[in-house]
């Protein structure tokens, strides 16, 4: 059963020669199989990496950066780098470095001596602009600009200001003589600044402490400034093609070495988790197990027969069931559930060993959501916006087959209670309609509830179990005894509530107190058995009826939680409830319009529009209580999470669910 | 008030004095007056990056526990930022390489709204304006650039009362129960009014009366200095937000501290940076 477990993962350690080290991480590279470890387990991985790989992993870090940036000055895209370049890079990092090193020089001088030419030009061509229309105000305010550089007695400034910057400039200015004068109505204000010679010096510091715009010659020619700015414009755009000239010119020369410091940055990245040991070095990793083989050529075939290659199952690697070494995970589900994969996820990443819930996940999910929202016409609806968006948006996927899948659901329920768009003459009602038949669903949303817990518990047992801690999976409170004493005052409050028909038989409620019991007294000899590890001395730190007053109050209030989870599902039925609610208010609103004049159309507009709200708000409402359901009531009693995401060393990205099923 | 509670707590467990027991043994352990300047220079910079970093956990710490304090807290995180954009601004201005002035950036980390990548490429003061955009300094840069142009002293002074102006803006905001945390955040910004007064006088050659028209909080004076604020603040304030600003003051004199020490301490990269940026010789 591959979905209920993750792809089953083997521990692989290499021993290379130091000098082989780069070509079998190329090759490691190359095949996307491995997730290194850093081997020094917590400690830095630069204490352990070969001699030298910390250095020039810093270097090409360098050299990654220059490229970035002369490529961003340029407006040139860097490639992602590809698995197909392997072939034709060398080995030798300190000699690549100098090579790119030297062909990198003389294209960032070339591009900082454009960029920085077209830059000038830009700001020049904006600045004399500006002195062009702060020229052209000056004339049509009718300065004289020879007059005033003229004037004997007094010191005149033009400049441009808001109401807050000639306001902070008077303040400034008080108590010298002097005046602002605006000259035009425009935002900011053209002002003339006047104040008596003796001030000037006042007005110049003034000046350089507010935020008044100076305009710096004011008898300047509006014509010459035309003829300036449009030189400078001229200017500008031949900068910007010389700069045209030299992407064209030097891109896939920059492109080139991107792709090359990438690579190499990569590769000696992955190299600092390494461990040096004298004239070897050991690489550690995690790969799926049927890969192992592949990989193993692969390494032989680039470092030859000195390649010592061990092959562990994960199983059998100390600290993997203890929890102290983790194992990543690598799922291969179906297409169907890859959208509760992400769900799944969302919550938490499972840890290697543990039951993968996104099956169950699924199926809970599609029934909550087909219970809460049965309609043969929404359903439909959102059937086809999930087959949309799985047509022709290939980004949206995942939400495009959730949708479908919902919308399944949903039909499928829809058809159960004879309803399309909330209309009950259409199908004939196979099951029951919510609304009338309200305590028969809550009943069901009940059972439904218990068979989840349950389920939760099951998933528990088994989850403790593999971990290796037998005495909680069969004695513990969340353990097979939990279990059990659910189901026995489960079964005790069905006998007491609900109709006889319904009713277990007393041999089984014996039956299963009887098997509580037995995994009770039989709990710590089988953990004994199985655990396969000493038995902890038992130390008591408090007499043994406080211990047991202790584990009975402890399972009490388990046993109160486990109830409070079960009736949580009661939701299920009112979600459904108010669906078929809305509906009726729907067309209690669309019939009082269809009796006025003219109300057809407006009954027509209320039915779809309701509907529209309908499909997208209660569908929202009740997709979140399903989560909320899935999460908290069933999650919480058996996920463990703490896990890790398998991502192999590789040149190119490539997300989980893919690796998935390219290993199948 | 949980969440304010729970910054109270966590904020106190960061507290720590400037250095440590053991940067003070190693600094012990030299034997000469070489070595001792060196470990000295190295505890500096050091120090200074620690103490940075302490800052901006305790600013980061603040926004989380006491989210209606975030306006005020940025307000006060852009009077690093702001040191970012003088910088950027400086370096344009005396066309410094970017290796250069790249350590005298103040690495706001995800707080900051300015990022040091985001000037690959610029040549020029309306270059570095366009690639404020979109961050709170592009309306200021805008106008300081058309106001200033290539007056630097004018245009760092007017970086400066700008960010006082946005904190004080903040300050007048806080509520009328806050009236501790109101006097420690204005002594916070009355420090800094005069760390501008002496820089505006000393640096840009501005008259003192001048300068003093920059202050952000002009005439109002209060009798308790900021330790003593902070240390009303410690007392049985659990619930308002007098304690955190004056966890963050403290971090703010430490860090004053530390940089000037790394400053002084000899630390030639930083020395060399810091000259290169201020047009002091081999620019």
């Amino acid at each position: 059963m591959s979905v209920l477990r993750t792809v089953p993962m083997v521990h692989f350690r290499v021993q290379v020669q130091t000098r082989d080290a780069p070509a079998v991480t190329r090759a490691i590279a190359g095949a996307g199989l491995l997730h290194l470890v850093d081997i020094a387990h917590g400690r830095s991985p630069y204490e352990t990496a070969p001699p030298g790989v910390a250095d020039l992993y810093a270097a090409f870090r360098d050299l990654r950066n220059r490229v970035r940036v002369a490529s961003e000055k340029l407006g040139v895209r860097l490639a992602e780098p590809e698995g197909s370049l392997l072939d034709n890079a060398g080995n030798d990092f300190a000699a690549e470095r100098e090579r790119i090193a030297a062909t990198l020089e003389p294209i960032e001088k070339r591009i900082d001596q454009l960029s920085h030419a077209a830059s000038a030009a830009h700001e020049r061509a904006i600045n004399l602009a500006e002195q062009l229309e702060n020229a052209q105000r000056l004339r049509d305010a009718a300065i004289d600009g020879q007059l005033v550089s003229a004037a004997k007695f007094v010191t005149i400034r033009f400049a441009l200001a808001d109401d807050e910057a000639a306001d902070a400039l008077a303040s400034l200015l008080t108590p010298v003589p002097f005046a602002i004068i605006p000259l035009d109505a425009r935002e900011p204000r053209l002002v003339a600044i006047a104040v008596a010679n003796f001030a000037r010096p006042r007005l110049e510091e003034a000046q350089r402490v507010s935020l008044v715009r100076p305009i710096r010659d004011p008898s300047s020619d509006v014509d010459q400034l035309r003829r300036d700015r449009d030189d400078a414009v001229a200017a500008e755009a031949t900068a910007r093609k010389e700069l045209q000239t030299a992407r064209d010119e030097l891109a896939p020369a920059l492109v080139s070495i991107g792709q090359k410091v990438e690579i190499a940055t990569l590769l000696l990245q992955a190299q600092t988790f390494f461990a040096a040991a004298g004239r070897f070095v050991v690489i550690s990793g995690w790969l799926p197990a049927e890969s192992a083989a592949r990989l193993k050529e692969k390494i032989r075939a680039a470092a030859g027969e000195g390649a010592v290659v061990d092959v562990e199952r994960a199983e059998d690697v100390p600290g993997v069931l203890e929890g102290s070494m983790r194992v990543p995970i690598l799922h291969r589900n179906p297409l169907v559930l890859r959208p509760f994969q992400r769900l799944v996820n969302l919550y938490g990443t499972p840890s290697y060993g543990e039951v993968q819930p996104t099956a169950f996940f699924a199926i809970s999910f599609l029934l909550m959501f087909g219970l809460m929202f049965g309609d043969v016409g929404h359903g439909a609806i959102l059937f086809i916006a999930g087959w949309s968006l799985f047509r022709y948006l290939p980004q949206y996927l995942d939400y495009g087959i959730l949708l479908m899948e919902a919308g399944s659901a949903s039909m499928a329920f829809g058809v159960l209670y004879g309803s399309v768009f909330g209309v009950h003459t259409i199908l004939p009602t196979l099951w029951l309609e919510p609304l009338h038949d309200m305590q028969r669903f809550m009943m069901t949303a009940i059972a439904i509830g218990a068979l989840i817990v349950t389920t939760g518990l099951v998933l528990n047992v088994i989850n403790t179990w593999r971990i290796g801690n037998v005495k909680d999976a069969l004695s513990g409170s969340r353990g097979l005894f939990g279990a059990l004493l659910y189901w026995v005052v489960l079964v005790l409050l069905a006998r007491t509530f609900i109709a006889p028909a319904y009713v277990v038989p007393a041999w089984l409620i014996f039956s299963l107190a009887a098997a509580a019991v037995a995994v009770l007294v039989a709990g710590r000899p089988l953990a004994r058995r199985f655990e396969h590890r000493r038995p902890a001395p038992v130390v008591r730190t408090s007499p043994v009826w406080l211990t047991l007053l202790e584990s009975a109050i402890e399972l009490v209030d388990t046993l109160f939680s486990y109830f409070a989870n079960t009736i949580s599902f009661v939701r299920v039925a009112a979600f459904a409830a108010v669906h078929a609610g809305v509906f009726i208010a729907i067309f209690t609103v669309a019939d009082t319009l269809a009796h006025m004049r003219g109300g057809g159309v407006f009954s027509v507009g209320v039915h779809v529009a309701g509907n529209a709200l309908m499909i997208l708000l209660e569908g929202l409402t009740v997709s979140v209580q399903v989560l909320r359901l899935e999460y908290y009531e069933f999650f919480g009693k058996f996920f463990r999470g703490g896990g890790e995401a398998y991502v192999p060393l590789m040149l190119r990205h490539e997300p989980a669910e893919s690796l998935g099923r390219k290993h199948a | 008030m949980t969440h304010r509670a729970y910054g109270f707590a966590r904020l106190s467990a960061q507290r720590s004095s400037l250095l440590s027991r053991d940067d003070i043994s190693a600094l012990r352990l030299t034997s000469d007056p070489q070595s001792s300047s060196r470990a000295a220079s190295a505890l500096a910079i050091d120090t200074e990056r620690k103490r940075f970093n302490r800052l901006i956990a305790r600013y980061r710490a603040i926004l989380r526990c006491y989210r209606d304090a975030a306006p005020l807290v940025r307000a006060f995180l852009r009077f690093h930022e702001v040191e970012n954009v003088k910088l950027i601004w400086r370096a344009t201005l005396r066309d410094v390489a970017p290796e250069r002035w790249r350590p005298s950036w103040r690495d706001l980390e995800d707080l900051a709204e300015v990022a040091i990548d985001s000037f690959p490429g610029v040549h020029t003061l309306f270059d570095v304006v366009e690639r404020l955009r979109g961050t709170p300094f592009e309306q200021i840069a805008a106008r300081i650039y058309r106001a200033h142009g290539t007056d630097l002293g004018a245009a760092e002074l007017e970086f400066d009362h700008w960010a006082s102006m946005q904190a004080v803006a903040e300050i007048e905001s806080l509520d009328k129960s806050e009236s501790l945390a109101r006097q420690i955040a204005e002594a916070m910004v009355r420090q800094r009014d005069e760390e501008i007064m002496r820089r505006g006088v000393s640096a840009y050659g501005l008259s003192p009366e001048f300068v003093d028209a920059q202050r952000a909080l002009p005439g109002r004076r209060t009798k308790a200095d900021l330790p003593a604020l902070c240390r009303r603040a410690f007392r049985g304030q659990a619930m308002s937000l007098a304690p955190a600003l004056a966890y963050a003051a403290l971090a703010e004199r430490d860090y004053a501290l530390a940089r000037a020490l790394a400053e002084r301490g000899g630390d030639s990269e930083l020395d060399t940076a810091a000259d290169a940026v201020a047009g002091r010789g081999g620019g």
